[in-house]
């Protein structure tokens, strides 16, 4: 039964795929410039435009620009099947090595900041929820709900100048200093990664905090907690075998949406630290008009948000007895 | 055997009024008490006070002995040792009373993990003996299901195994029939039946299940009790207004309801007998004040009719 569900699931997720794909696509391509202003550069497309119009075709041509937007469509859809994205415009390179190189970046960040933020703001929604009125959760909650309205490129720009720019602690920006190698780099790269990391891990963590408590406060005052406790089971071991379990549930959920949002999440903090990833990579990619590039990106962003969202329910379907069927 | 004195609960968020006032009952060993009356009149209340599992914003006074020792007077951790093992509390079937994410078999043996020291293993295993004193039949494999796969009356029966598990001898069981038809009424009360050495004291709404329960009957209305009295009595001659019309109104009794229905916030202002606006034998004494427990041969009443 649970495995008819899961086929079930693939099947359907493979459809949403698709569909962004076709959706992303058009929607790349209905955007207002001409590609090749960008491709060329203003000043040369103007000139080649009065002098050379010829030459203007011929590069159009050469980037399969001059093809109907069906006949794109499908030369795209064929393409992506032999995992071929095309070239960038703008940097000159296959589209896949730029963005594979870009995403290692990304994940060095985004995969440490969502599982520390992961097991921080949920080992304190537990403590919180469960003593709820206690010192911790008057403390945390009202900081976590500002943390929580507070954008995080504002957050980056304030611990920026205060660790970076006054007390000089930490890089201004960047990702490595050069030049190194072995463990002289990996400390230099995590001496750069820690303020973004320190802003992603804050911010997070205070969602997840607020998430985590308000299962384990909505958990504690279920009628078989009160069944657990006039069997006399220790509190200890009511939150353990009781209340844990079916706080992860939910949590889960929270988590794996999270990481759907990995590669395009990171945008804001990316930017402010200058750190060279996918966030930075598709903000330029946009306002440079360079379409294989944001295909590629909207592509990998739609197949993360796909993948965790199926990994959401495969995981719900393993734990809850309850999911039979859909 | 239980001796409930005097027990008062107020919850500070619903201001004066209480939601208990001055029950007193005494539960002889092995008898079966059953607590009837109308939703919000306190009855489960009362049950939760007994083992303090209320919230915190309730108040409790009065006393409840248990072989002499005052539960009202133990610390926090006393209590959890005498919760489940010498007291059990019977949540109802019907809800959520069973954690839906753990397999029958652990719930039901784990007063054992938690009295006996049974390691897990074993505690599963005497859940099957445990289910198998209650005939939920195919035992074996109900033990490895999760509650929502069991209909609601085997979840009664389940909680009722759960309850006698490490063998407490006073059992608190609340609205155990509710949401179950007579077929699989007939079955818990089988299994009530079944409790020859325990004490227990059940709240319902089934007067049938009542009559064939019960041993000694209470009834509460508002907060207060209004009769005590021993089964045969009780059914054969009630002696409060209220209890009367309850028995008049059942289907067998041709379904008379002659008294009408009382909004709660004027019941609980009111000075006198909390039953009067409703009463058919209202005098003006009634209005004045609260009547007392009168004791008539064992049958207590609190009724202005038979103080005289």
């Amino acid at each position: 039964m649970k495995k008819r569900i899961l086929i079930n699931r693939v099947l359907i997720s493979i459809g949403t795929i698709f569909l962004i794909i076709t959706i992303s696509f058009f929607l790349v391509n209905s955007m207002p410039g001409d590609p090749l202003v960008n491709i060329m550069g203003d000043e040369e497309y103007y000139k080649v435009k009065n002098s050379n119009p010829e030459l203007l075709t011929e590069i159009a041509e050469k980037y399969g620009l001059n093809d109907s937007l069906p006949q794109r469509y499908f030369k795209y859809l064929k393409s992506i099947l032999t995992l071929d994205f095309g070239y960038s415009y703008v940097k000159n390179q296959p589209v896949l090595d730029v963005v594979l190189y870009r995403l290692k970046w990304t994940l060095l960040l985004a995969v440490p900041a969502t599982i520390l933020s992961a097991l921080i703001g949920g080992w304190l929604g537990i403590a919180a929820g469960w003593n709820s009125g206690g010192a911790l959760d008057r403390v945390m909650t009202p900081v976590a709900l500002v943390m929580n309205t507070i954008p995080t490129n504002c957050v980056a720009i304030l611990v920026l100048a205060i660790f970076a720019y006054r007390l000089r602690w930490f890089p201004i920006s960047g990702m490595t200093s050069g030049g190194l190698t072995g463990w002289a780099k990996a400390r230099d790269v995590l001496w750069h990664m820690a303020l973004p990391l320190l802003v992603m891990v804050l911010s997070r963590s205070c969602g997840n905090f607020i998430h985590m408590k308000s299962y384990v406060t909505q958990i504690k005052s279920e009628e078989y907690i009160l069944t657990a406790k006039a069997k006399g089971v220790k509190r200890s071991r009511i939150l353990r075998r009781h209340v844990l379990k079916n706080c992860f549930l939910p949590y889960i959920t929270v988590l794996c949406m999270q990481f759907g949002h990995i590669v395009s999440g990171s945008i804001m903090v990316e930017v402010v630290f200058t750190w060279v990833g996918m966030g930075d990579m598709m903000n330029s990619s946009i306002s440079s008009s360079d379409f294989p590039m944001m295909q590629l990106c909207f592509l990998i962003t739609a197949v993360c948000m796909v993948l965790s969202s199926i990994a959401a329910d495969v995981l719900y379907v393993v734990f809850d007895p309850r999911i039979e069927e859909f | 055997m239980l001796e409930i004195k005097d027990v008062n609960v107020h919850f500070s968020s619903a201001g004066a009024v209480g939601a208990v006032e001055d029950f007193s009952l005494t539960l002889a060993p092995r008898s079966k008490t059953v607590l009837i009356g109308e939703s919000g009149s306190g009855k489960s209340v009362l049950l939760l006070s007994l083992l303090r599992l209320l919230p915190a914003t309730a108040q409790i006074t009065g006393s409840v002995l248990l072989g002499g020792v005052d539960l009202f007077r133990l610390k926090e951790s006393e209590l959890e040792k005498i919760r489940g093992d010498r007291i059990s509390y019977i949540p109802q079937g019907g809800g959520n009373g069973l954690n839906p994410l753990l397999k029958i078999g652990l719930q039901v043996g784990e007063p054992l993990m938690e009295h006996r020291g049974y390691p897990k293993k074993k505690a599963v295993e005497a859940s099957i003996q445990l289910l198998r004193r209650f005939r939920l039949g195919r035992e074996e494999a109900w033990i490895k299901a999760y509650p929502h796969m069991l209909s609601g009356g085997m979840r009664q029966r389940a909680m009722i195994a759960m309850g006698v598990a490490a063998g407490s001898r006073v059992i608190l069981a609340d609205e155990p029939t509710k949401g179950l038809d007579s077929d699989r009424i007939q079955r818990v009360v089988e299994c009530f039946r079944e409790l020859r050495e325990e004490t227990l004291l059940c709240v319902t709404h089934d007067i049938h299940f009542a009559q064939a329960v019960g041993q000694q009957i209470v009834v509460m209305y508002a907060a207060q009790q209004l009769e005590i009295a021993p089964n045969g009595e009780f059914f054969a001659n009630p002696l409060h207004p209220y209890s009367q019309a309850i028995l008049r109104a059942m289907p067998e009794n041709g379904l008379e309801c002659s008294v009408g229905f009382a909004p709660p916030h004027d019941v609980y202002a009111s000075r006198g007998c909390r039953f009067s606006d409703r009463c058919p034998y209202k005098t003006p004494r009634c209005e004045e004040a609260v009547p007392p427990m009168l004791d008539r041969n064992g049958h207590k009443v609190r009724c202005w009719k038979y103080a005289d």
